[in-house]
């Protein structure tokens, strides 16, 4: 999934003209009456650095009150929650007038925030609960590719099932810089937040009722509350793992046969796994591949996401080696590094222990990597790799990735994680 | 007192002539008394013989490049005695005392002795070089996992092969000794020495970290072995080329040894921890029943990341 403030290919772009052409003639009525109608109430927000004045980074955003309170993504707006002495953020009208804004609320987890640009009267959305049937209508507005203000249709066509954190899936084609603005239907009714897209018309938004939440928080305490800092980003990624995380890897956790062994699968049905198998004639050896991930992530950089889960078992196995030369090839399956990625601006540098483990009677080699988030709180990414003992053929290479996870929830998985692994 | 006549040639090989009868002639020509083999000197070049004061002297008999004495071509004779040297083409002659005193004899070094009198032998060298050769195309194979591994394994055997060459012909012509002789079988016994012990310890070393991942030995293992072997190398390249005494091949070798090896270490202790997202650990995995692998239990190992939890939240205090 692209967050739309990274570029769509071509193709994509080209598939869209043609079906929408198609059917243009009957619906540009009301396509212009919507634009024209609601355009007003659709700003464009923009992260400016402070030093050099540039543009750090730009989406869209909408009025969702009359005293000048807006939405908009997270991500659209992340830096100045990373390094705030470092941006400043801004709208700019319809009209092209500047004017700065400040961030009054997040929700880094549902990727919204609510922005304040003490800007009375504008005419504004209504959000709240609006139900709509999977095939409506719907039209997103926003600031594709900073070209301007633009109108998309598209087709709603329900939530996503098996994520996370909630997604309605839009038929559509959604580009960066639409990032924050508004899908609404043909009534003004705001259905989603226009928040990503997989391209080829797949576009994703935050269900509306995300948005209402988080801003009716965010008047209710106007008064006493905190500012936007790090301090809450660490707070919001702590509670929502705290509930996704509680039962995960528990006994009822659903496993699978990969050769020899018993391994996790599918731990939760947001989870997506699939495999993959060589198979060459000319190897001296079989390895299969089975791995699972959590679907979605938290942004905290265009090149860093943090609240993933992820799953890798490898299975190496073979005839024509002896065991030597088997475990050379199973030291190397071991050794080749599918930790998850980081930055130095985010994290440290991974620690680790090593150990010869026997874990319910199954011996194996078991490395546990830690890593902290330079300006997250309490919160870690943990990397458990281990590599089943005693046999001279076969041999499993099991891997689990933790990021942004609390220290107490890398050693709770990493345990029932090493009781799961098994021979069958 | 009798006089001697030391003559060396351009690259200086001395030959020695008694003068006990005059004169005496010297020059290309094979009929002279003294035959000089010097392209610069003339058929017939010079001539000793006594004066009328009855002093010896050299003079020129008409050559093309005269006889010089002191950088200066000489007009007329020259009087010899005990310390002339006087130039003729490209050979130095040298007039010496016959009763000139000598240095004493230097003690004769214990005779060429490598490590064992077996390693003298061509025989021995050639096991040696051999027992290398097959530990590195043993290592290679093993360490494969290509159904055809024959190439790889004669390539790492041919690269040992020609490096272990040119480390032995390169201490060859740098310590040619007295002898003259490049001693490259010697030579490349040490290599083959030195290669088979770092074999060994790799060997040794990932079974001992496969058995006992968390000692920190290893490292400091690894120091240990390198200054020995490296010391013990020099050492022994400098016994093949019979330089030096026993002790002080011996000192040589851990100077260099030791030096190398503090220019190595300095830098990475200096150097502050570098950034990185891949993880480091020993990875070696080795095919033994799992009832002799010594193991934790589940508890030991999630108590064990204490340790790295107190390290990366050090990183984050500095």
């Amino acid at each position: 999934m692209t967050r739309l403030s990274r570029f769509l290919s071509a193709p994509a772009l080209a598939i869209c003209f043609v079906s929408s052409a198609a059917i243009a003639q009957e619906r540009s009525a009301a396509t212009s009456e919507v634009f024209s109608r609601y355009a007003s109430r659709v700003i464009k927000v923009q992260v400016v650095e402070t030093s050099s004045g540039a543009k750090a980074s730009f989406g869209s955003g909408f009025f969702v009150t009359a005293d000048g309170h807006i939405v908009t993504n997270y991500h659209v707006i992340s830096s100045l929650i990373n390094t705030p002495e470092r941006y400043r953020a801004e709208m700019i009208e319809p009209g092209g007038a500047t004017l700065p804004v400040t961030v009054v609320a997040f929700d880094a987890v549902n990727d919204l925030a609510v922005l304040s640009s003490g800007l009375r009267g504008r005419p504004y959305f209504e959000v709240g609960p609006s139900p709509v049937a999977q095939g409506t209508r719907l039209f997103s507005l926003g600031h594709p590719k900073d070209l301007g203000l633009s109108i998309v249709e598209g087709t709603y066509n329900g939530l996503l099932l098996h994520t996370l954190y909630p997604r309605i899936h839009l038929t559509a084609s959604l580009n960066p810089g639409m990032s924050g603005g508004p899908t609404i239907d043909d009534a003004g009714h705001v259905i989603g937040i226009n928040v990503s897209t997989q391209g080829n018309q797949v576009s994703f938004l935050v269900p509306v009722d995300r948005a209402t939440d988080l801003l009716r928080g965010a008047l209710a305490a106007n008064a006493g509350r905190e500012a936007p800092s790090l301090a809450q980003l660490a707070r919001q990624l702590r509670d929502h793992q705290d509930v996704f995380l509680r039962t995960m890897f528990d006994s009822s956790t659903k496993t699978m046969e990969l050769g020899p062994f018993r391994v996790v699968t599918q731990p939760a049905p947001f989870f997506r796994c699939w495999g993959d198998a060589t198979r060459d004639d000319d190897l001296a050896y079989r390895k299969s591949r089975h791995r699972c991930a959590t679907d979605d992530d938290i942004y905290l950089d265009e090149d860093q996401t943090t609240g993933t889960i992820t799953i890798d078992h490898e299975l190496v196995s073979t005839k024509t080696l002896n065991s030597s030369r088997f475990f050379a090839l199973y030291t190397s399956v071991f050794s080749s590094d599918n930790s998850p990625s980081g930055l130095e601006e985010f994290v440290t540098s991974w620690k680790c222990v090593t150990r010869n483990v026997r874990a319910d009677s199954v011996p194996m080699r078991a490395v546990l990597c830690l890593r902290r988030y330079r300006k997250l709180g309490e919160l870690y990414d943990g990397f458990l790799k281990v590599a089943v003992l005693g046999s001279r053929d076969v041999g499993l290479v099991s891997t689990l990735g933790m990021t942004g996870v609390t220290f107490d929830n890398v050693k709770r998985l990493s345990e029932r994680y090493l009781r799961l692994v098994s021979w069958r | 007192m009798a006089l001697i006549l030391e003559l060396r040639d351009g690259r200086g090989m001395p030959t020695w002539h008694r003068i006990e009868t005059l004169p005496l002639t010297l020059g290309r020509a094979l009929s002279n008394d003294i035959i000089v083999d010097d392209p610069y000197a003339d058929a017939h070049h010079a001539r000793i013989r006594l004066d009328e004061s009855g002093e010896i002297a050299i003079e020129d008999t008409g050559s093309v490049n005269g006889l010089r004495s002191n950088g200066s071509r000489a007009n007329g004779k020259i009087i010899v005695g005990p310390g002339v040297e006087v130039r003729m083409g490209r050979t130095i002659l040298r007039f010496r005392d016959v009763n000139e005193v000598v240095p004493p004899a230097l003690v004769e070094s214990p005779p060429a002795s490598l490590y064992s009198p077996r390693l003298e032998t061509t025989f021995g060298r050639s096991v040696v070089i051999g027992l290398m050769l097959a530990a590195v195309a043993l290592v290679t194979w093993l360490g494969n996992t290509e159904r055809s591994s024959a190439s790889s394994v004669l390539a790492a055997v041919l690269a040992a092969a020609g490096v272990s060459f040119l480390w032995a012909a390169a201490w060859g012509v740098a310590a040619r000794g007295a002898d003259r002789r490049f001693h490259l079988l010697g030579h490349m016994t040490m290599i083959s020495l030195a290669i088979l012990i770092v074999v060994g310890y790799n060997v040794l070393n990932e079974w001992l970290t496969f058995f006992f991942p968390d000692s920190t030995i290893a490292s400091v293992a690894f120091a240990g072995v390198f200054l020995v072997v490296l010391a013990a190398l020099i050492a022994g390249h400098l016994s093949v080329a019979n330089a030096l005494s026993r002790k002080r091949r011996w000192r040589a070798g851990f100077i260099t040894s030791a030096t190398l090896l503090a220019l190595i270490l300095a830098p990475e202790m200096l150097q502050e921890d570098e950034f990185s997202d891949v993880p480091t650990f020993e990875g070696r995995l080795k095919p033994v029943p799992a009832s002799l692998v010594p193991t934790s239990t589940v508890d030991e190992f999630l108590g064990a990341i204490g340790e790295a939890k107190d390290e990366v939240d050090e990183a984050i205090a500095k």
